[in-house]
């Protein structure tokens, strides 16, 4: 609404015959307004002060009290902004606020820095509180609980000290459940939608929102039973079930060449399957998919199962299980290791000669199944590269990709096939990363020397 | 406290600890200086799609490293200059080219995503993700580690403490897990008694989980963290640094290093255990696996040693190097280092300067018997 701008005349008032007295601002500024009035006298006291506006009408002298404003405008401005009286209004001007709701906040608040006021409206939390007061009313269950703030400044501080910027990311985030616009961030990145899930996750030891909903859908407890879970999927042998599985991991672990009777066989599974219970409740995991309830049940395993094949056989007459010999057993050798002849020794010039070596050694002792994964780079370092397609033609050759680590592509072969692996590398910085590698490596890992001719491995008695 | 960790591009494992000590002087330090290409391998896959054909070739030709590739190169590279000599070329002739060069593209794509993928293994390449951060800085050198041009640090420089931003500051350089190296150790093995001057002082003072597993997020988040509960540690952490470098009585240092610098640290280990994100880290490993974070002196000639011994740095750094110890500006010096020690499963490391050598592991089975 266009602003009317008056003309002001003060002046001493005598005596007037004419005159009526308004009982308020309101009544009198209405009567300006309705009557185009633009020239309002401004009448003072004995003392000089103001005590009253004026206009006159129709030889009539129309007066108000001026209830502390100096001009209509002032007055005027001051309604439409909501101030309570002139004095208030003329306070706040001379700070600079121009409404009341501002002004109020700031001294509700106790803000003495003008610039602090202007943050908290330039990043919507002014306007936001309203919102969150709105929210909080709604009665959202989502809403975490935080010492509730009394007015915009005390939401505004909250936000700002919890990292977030403005009152749009904050309502994002606190929709959600978030309170800190770190935690926000990250558990957004990880797919969390919620706070409660990524607080559930923390708890679990689990990784992102995929994992704990993998983790809820086949019921797994924690990290360390997430892993054993996946370790048990990830082994060959599609069809088994998970005690089947663990069966098999036993009978890879076994003394090579050994005979296990039933009894004891029977013994080491289920000790081995104990381990699976939870500490605390001693149950078994809901993941846990069984069939070898009884010693039937196992014997007909041993016997059937194609997988049990590549550990040993089961006399049923005897009524033990032979572990087969070592040399029965698919190898990996891995590559890089056994060219250099080294236990980590970067400065060794590596040769296929070395691979070579240990492949006869593993031949003579019976050995048939024998791969060898190489690092791609390898084949640059060699000393006698030209050897290479002699190599390719003694055992089964494969390259991990350009400029890839071959140790994950070993580690993984050897995890899903439980079969034996040459080589020196303790693999020490995989365990810190991987339980499985830290608690298994070494039931499947031969160590070897070369020295000359000779090739050493204690493991091949 | 300005830690420097040299970029070890030779293995996986020296990535991974160049990854952890990046990441732990990122939550611990002021600020965190990556010296070598590291920052500019994390943008190579992206810069590389920028690059000119002429310069895609250089790649070509510098990642085909054994004879017969180099002669495929040749023959390519043969082949394009015929095709680029044509001055008006049939369509024919222009898809030819076009093919040839997208083959060119697509190989060197192959090898560049290898880089990343070892990058993203090792946990460097979440380091990407704070490189518009103040508090991650780089000494940028390239192949030639003495190339003195404007955005090129000379590695001799910096590692003889001569460059004009190192004047005043408390940088100490920060050793990786290759210092226990069986290889490296028969180096210092020799250094015993800490008070002398000529010998190896290290102490454990920090430990954390494997901080790899953490995303460039989380580890914005536990800087921030850290940041007031270390003020204490990074202000005794400074002086002691000082005091080295300003050559102050090695039993003073000591003095310091044992009655301010480790309570500080014990202090700080506190906050670190009990960090949630630090605790979930743990939780991620299921063991209790912590990697520990020494501090500590060493001769300045050790130092270079190292540096050499791992090849981080090329034969003219060492040459330079080599004729500033000849020269006598190190002799009886000890400068301050950060070393990370990695953990061992299911057990403390033991950090010993004479390590026995490992025995010939047996494989391990379930005794039937």
């Amino acid at each position: 609404m266009k602003t009317t701008h008056y003309n002001y005349f003060t002046l001493q008032l005598l005596q007037a015959a004419n005159c009526f007295q308004f009982t308020g601002l309101d009544a009198f500024y209405h009567f300006v307004q309705a009557h185009q009035l633009k020239d309002i006298l401004v009448l003072t006291g004995g003392a000089g002060e103001i005590s009253s506006f004026a206009v006159l009408h129709n030889n009539a002298l129309f007066r108000t009290p001026t209830f502390g404003f100096n001009t209509l405008e002032d007055y005027h401005t001051s309604v439409q902004q909501h101030f309570p009286d002139a004095a208030v209004f003329y306070e706040a001007a001379a700070a600079g606020y121009k409404f009341f709701e501002d002004y109020q906040l700031v001294k509700e608040a106790g803000i003495a820095d003008r610039d602090i006021f202007e943050k908290i409206k330039a990043s919507g939390f002014k306007e936001g509180f309203k919102d969150y007061t709105a929210l909080l009313q709604g009665g959202n269950p989502v809403l975490p609980e935080i010492n509730e703030p009394s007015n915009a400044f005390e939401l505004y501080t909250f936000a700002t000290t919890n990292g977030f910027e403005n009152y749009a990311g904050f309502k994002e985030a606190l929709l959600k459940g978030f309170t800190n616009a770190q935690t926000y961030a990250i558990a957004k990145d990880q797919g969390f939608p919620s706070y409660a899930d990524y607080k559930e996750a923390l708890e679990k030891g689990l990784r992102g929102f995929k994992e704990l909903e993998f983790a809820r859908s086949k019921k797994v407890r924690d990290r360390q039973d997430f892993n054993r879970l996946i370790d048990l999927e990830f082994l060959e042998c599609d069809t088994c079930t998970h005690d089947e599985k663990v069966l098999l991991v036993l009978l890879s672990k076994l003394e090579q060449g050994k005979r296990v009777s039933i009894n004891k066989l029977k013994s080491l599974f289920i000790k081995m399957l104990e381990d699976y219970r939870y500490a605390d409740t001693v149950e078994m995991p809901l993941w846990f998919k069984f069939s070898l309830p009884d010693e039937t049940a196992i014997t007909a395993f041993l016997l059937k199962n194609e997988q049990v094949k590549k550990y040993g056989h089961y006399d049923a007459d005897g009524e033990f299980f032979e572990i087969n010999r070592m040399q029965d057993r698919k190898v990996v050798i891995d590559g890089s290791n056994v060219a250099h002849n080294s236990n980590g020794n970067s400065a060794s010039k590596p040769s296929v000669s070395n691979i070579l070596s240990v492949i006869e050694l593993l031949k003579s002792k019976g050995f048939t199944e024998i791969i060898v994964i190489n690092d791609a780079s390898l084949k640059h370092k060699l000393t006698d590269a030209d050897k290479l397609p002699q190599l390719k033609e003694a055992a089964e050759y494969i390259e991990a990709p350009r400029e890839n680590p071959a140790d994950p592509f070993i580690i993984q072969y050897v995890k899903r096939h439980h079969c034996l692996l040459v080589s020196n590398d303790t693999f020490r910085e995989w365990k810190v990363q991987d339980p499985w590698i830290a608690e298994n490596i070494d039931f499947y890992r031969l160590a070897f020397m070369i020295k000359g001719e000779e090739v050493l491995m204690p493991d091949l008695k | 406290m300005k830690p420097i960790v040299f970029s070890s591009a030779n293995s996986l494992i020296a990535q991974v600890s160049e990854s952890v000590s990046l990441r732990i002087g990122y939550i611990l330090a002021d600020e965190i200086a990556s010296a070598g290409g590291t920052m500019i391998d994390l943008f190579f896959s992206e810069n590389f799609q920028h690059l000119q054909f002429r310069q895609k070739m250089i790649v070509f030709e510098a990642i085909h490293k054994s004879e017969e590739e180099k002669q495929v190169v040749q023959d390519l590279k043969a082949a394009l200059k015929i095709q680029h000599k044509i001055k008006h070329k049939t369509p024919q002739q222009i898809v030819a080219q076009k093919k040839m060069e997208q083959t060119v593209h697509n190989i060197c794509m192959e090898t560049i995503n290898g880089f990343d993928e070892m990058m993203r293994l090792s946990g460097l390449m979440e380091m990407r993700k704070l490189a518009d951060e103040a508090a991650l800085t780089a000494f940028t050198m390239t192949g030639n580690q003495e190339e003195d041009t404007e955005n090129r640090t000379q590695a001799s420089k910096l590692l003889q403490r001569l460059l004009p931003e190192m004047e005043g500051g408390h940088d100490l350089f920060f050793l990786g897990a290759e210092f226990n190296a069986e290889d490296f150790k028969e180096t210092y093995t020799s250094y015993t008694a800490a008070q002398d001057i000529q010998n190896v002082f290290l102490e454990s003072c920090l430990t954390f989980p494997n901080i790899n597993l953490l995303s460039a997020l989380e580890l914005k988040a536990v800087r921030k963290q850290l940041d007031i509960p270390g003020i204490a540690f990074r202000k005794c952490a400074d002086t002691w640094v000082r005091m080295c470098y300003d050559d102050i009585p090695v039993e003073e240092r000591i003095t310091f290093f044992k009655n301010k610098l480790l309570p500080a640290a014990t202090l700080l280990q506190q906050t670190i255990n009990e960090n949630d994100l630090l605790m979930h880290c743990s939780s991620l490993q299921n063991d209790g696996i912590r990697i520990k974070l020494f501090f500590g002196e060493i001769p300045v000639e050790l130092l270079w040693e190292y540096y050499k011994h791992f090849k981080v740095i090329g034969d003219e750094t060492c040459s330079i190097l080599e004729a500033a110890k000849a020269g006598g500006s190190i002799a009886g010096k000890r400068w301050p280092v950060m070393l990370l020690m990695p953990p061992e499963q299911g057990s403390e490391t033991v950090f010993s300067l004479n390590g026995e050598d490992e025995k010939m592991p047996l494989k391990k089975s379930i005794a039937v018997d």
